[in-house]
């Protein structure tokens, strides 16, 4: 009936959206916008910025001279650059540890059948530092740290320890960690979130056989939760490590990089470069420096998780 | 192979968000900011004008002072339009970096004065007002003395003084008098005081310096006080710096010294200014070292308080008739299409009527005879009364040396401070990056 009235009967239908996709002008069409928007926003400024970083320029002024590598050279050669490194690895380090590893032995715990019970409480508990702006934890970390009159002295004053007093982010070596730690308060309850919604999707007859053979909560873990969260841990320790990277708020927020330069890191130094001395070739030269870095990282974990298809 | 090379690309994306962070070029400014310019020329009516003025003051009462001005200012002149944008510090400066660069540029907008102007007058950013001040002997005459020179460069006048910013040891009285010390006039005589304080269970003074500007305003008074004036002016030009002076090394111990025997609020690194100035605005405190526009919290907070200026050690070679600070105020920018309108609202601005205006803001005025018992409390009387005495203002060093050279002196004082840098040492730093902006500025 169909076909002596001239109408596609379904079957043509099917055909017909199939050649959709056959045809390569309908395909460039639907990709142009996003190809374009990546083009203008991300491969754009990423070229503008290696150009940039070739020059010595600053930003009130058109004059531009040509100094090639020099940015670069002079970031090698003052002696902050490495203090600055081992503060990004060192977040990155501690980072995956207590966002990746601790999170998810955390996840497992609350999702262990005594704990059920509790589990909403803290689930909330530990997710609401994540619902909080970095700005506003780093103000009210401060607060705390405060040697004279923060919580933190009070506690350890009145748990009778009266002769310690540290200086915490007035301390070039304790100060870096403050910051680290921050992050982690404000990070792992998320993450944590991440990983218990992994392990609820892991088939529950896994853990009943498991259970069957005699394997406690520990085996359990190690046999179970964790191979079959490993791709979800991958991809979490690989957004973690790349943020270690561009490290910004915190610092900026807690300490401004000091005591001294004792807590800057590449985000810091790149913004004290470009808008604080007016270097924008070399603030430049630290976003390039920033970029071949989380890229190198980037494909490492990719190569070595194999898939990265989740 | 496809797949490997979308991979990159899509790992290669995600990475360069990092850059999208900072470096935004140089359209990075807020688009919010209407068209420049305006000129409509209609026929024989009179052309429609906007100005843009950008500044700083972020209060609601401050902001009401410049709307206020900027309709007065209409007013009077029907066809122009003042257009005001702000931003509070210490995102105003890079703000104001990314506008100047770009077809954005204001018109009229807030500096301070010092290096911190010098480099936009190198870059030819800013507009030389001379020619606008000897056309007009009157307004040129009504300013303090010496507000206009830390405005003047390269044989020009870069900016109109709205007000004079001073440091000055504020000191509560009642503690004085409980006590019983007197006022020091001499840098030994403070140096008991303080410990006579400390001796008492007092904080001598109320000092935090988590953010390293803080320090960086007692050195501005000690290297006044030690280094000889000439040298320090050289050390301000960014062509012929050295900071081998030994006067230098002498005003970070005296920095030192207070450090060492306990006279700043304790852990002085790890807190804030603004949270240690609280002890003295409680009464806890004997003394702090403010600016005159945080008189009026020392006036809200009940404290029956004076100030003086901190006194020179004996024989030290420098100036000290000099006052701390700067005045600060505005410039024209050197694409303004209209600096003679410019100049006008300008005018109206530091007119002794806006200037009594602007004195609830709580500044000092650059204009002469503006203060008087009816409008300004006692701190604010004996402020000026120094700075009409001053022989000239010893400016922010932060924002008077080059930053190459800030950027190693600023953190530096934190690590003096923390004990773990000597002078001497800091000083060879300094020498050095002074050294390289000297070499960097030769080849120019």
């Amino acid at each position: 009936m169909d076909r002596r009235k001239g109408l596609p009967s379904p079957a043509d239908k099917v055909v017909t959206t199939m050649n959709i996709y056959k045809k390569k002008r309908i395909i460039i069409l639907f990709l142009l916008p996003a190809v374009l928007g990546m083009a203008v926003f991300v491969y754009y400024p990423l070229i503008q910025s290696l150009w940039n970083s070739l020059f010595e320029w600053n930003l009130f002024s058109s004059d531009k001279s040509w100094v090639g590598l020099e940015n670069y050279r002079s970031i090698f050669t003052d002696g902050n650059i490495w203090i600055t490194l081992r503060n990004n690895v060192l977040y990155a380090v501690i980072s995956v540890i207590c966002q990746v590893l601790i999170a998810m032995v955390l996840a497992a715990c609350l999702e262990e059948v005594f704990m059920r019970k509790f589990q909403p409480f803290f689930r909330t508990i530990l997710f609401l530092p994540s619902l909080i702006s970095m700005t506003v934890v780093a103000i009210l970390w401060k607060a705390i740290f405060n040697p004279n009159t923060g919580l933190l002295n009070a506690f350890i004053h009145a748990i009778g320890f009266t002769d310690i007093t540290p200086q915490w982010i007035g301390d070039a070596n304790i100060a870096i960690f403050c910051c680290i730690f921050i992050s982690q308060w404000q990070g792992m309850g998320y993450c944590m979130l991440l990983d218990l919604i992994g392990i609820q999707k892991i088939p529950a007859e896994l853990y009943e056989a498991a259970r069957i053979d005699g394997a406690g909560t520990v085996k359990r873990f190690f046999y179970i939760t964790l191979p079959m969260g490993k791709e979800s841990m991958l991809v979490t320790s690989l957004i973690i490590v790349i943020g270690s990277f561009k490290l910004f708020t915190e610092i900026q927020v807690l300490t401004g990089g000091g005591p001294g330069r004792a807590t800057e890191v590449l985000a810091t130094a790149m913004y004290r470069a470009a808008f604080t001395n007016d270097k924008m070739g070399l603030g430049s030269a630290y976003a390039i420096l920033i970029f071949v870095i989380t890229m190198i990282l980037s494909l490492i974990q990719l190569k070595v998780s194999r898939s990265g298809q989740e | 192979m496809k797949r490997k090379i979308l991979t990159c690309m899509l790992t290669a994306a995600l990475a360069a968000s990092a850059l999208l962070a900072g470096c935004g070029g140089q359209d990075g400014g807020d688009a919010s900011d209407p068209e420049q310019g305006g000129n409509v020329s209609d026929g024989g009516e009179e052309e429609e004008i906007t100005l843009k003025l950008f500044h700083n003051w972020t209060m609601d009462t401050d902001v009401a002072y410049f709307e206020e001005a900027a309709k007065a200012f209409h007013d009077t002149h029907p066809n122009v339009t003042i257009e005001i944008a702000n931003i509070g510090d210490p995102d105003y400066s890079s703000k104001l970096k990314v506008m100047l660069g770009s077809d954005e540029a204001p018109d009229m907008f807030f500096t301070l004065s010092g290096e911190y102007l010098y480099k936009f007058q190198r870059a030819g950013s800013v507009l030389d007002l001379t020619k606008y001040y000897e056309n007009d002997s009157e307004w040129n005459d009504s300013f303090i003395a010496s507000a206009k020179v830390p405005f003047e460069t390269g044989g020009g006048i870069y900016g109109v003084p709205f007000r004079i910013i001073t440091k000055q040891m504020v000191y509560n009285k009642d503690l004085f008098e409980q006590q019983n010390v007197e006022v020091p006039t001499t840098w030994e005589e403070f140096m008991e005081v303080c410990e006579t304080f400390k001796n008492a269970g007092i904080l001598p003074q109320a000092f935090g310096d988590l953010e390293a500007w803080a320090a960086c305003h007692f050195m501005t008074t000690f290297n006044a006080l030690c280094v000889p004036d000439e040298v320090r002016k050289a050390d301000c030009d960014y062509t012929t710096c050295e900071f081998t002076d030994p006067g230098y090394v002498q005003a970070l111990y005296m920095l030192k010294d207070m450090q060492d025997k306990g006279y700043f609020t304790p852990n002085t690194n790890a807190i804030d200014f603004d949270v240690a100035r609280e002890e003295f605005l409680i009464g806890n405190a004997a003394m702090a070292y403010l600016e005159n526009i945080e008189y009026i919290d020392v006036e809200n907070a009940g404290i029956n308080a004076g100030i003086f200026s901190i006194p020179a050690p004996e024989g030290a070679a420098g100036n000290d008739k000099l006052v701390t600070g700067s005045p600060d105020g505005f410039a024209i920018s050197s694409s303004c299409k209209h600096p003679e309108l410019a100049v006008e609202f300008l005018k109206l601005l530091t007119s002794k009527e806006w200037q009594e205006k602007a004195l609830n803001m709580s500044c000092t005025s650059s204009i002469k005879g503006t203060h008087n018992s009816e409008n300004s409390n006692e701190l604010m009387l004996k402020d000026v009364e120094i700075c009409e005495n001053a022989t000239g203002f010893a400016n922010w060093m932060d924002a008077d040396i080059h930053s190459d050279i800030a950027d190693v002196y600023l953190p530096g004082m934190q690590e003096i401070i923390a004990g773990t840098v000597t002078p001497e040492e800091l000083m060879e730093k300094v020498q050095a990056a002074a050294a390289e902006v000297r070499a960097s500025a030769a080849e120019q």
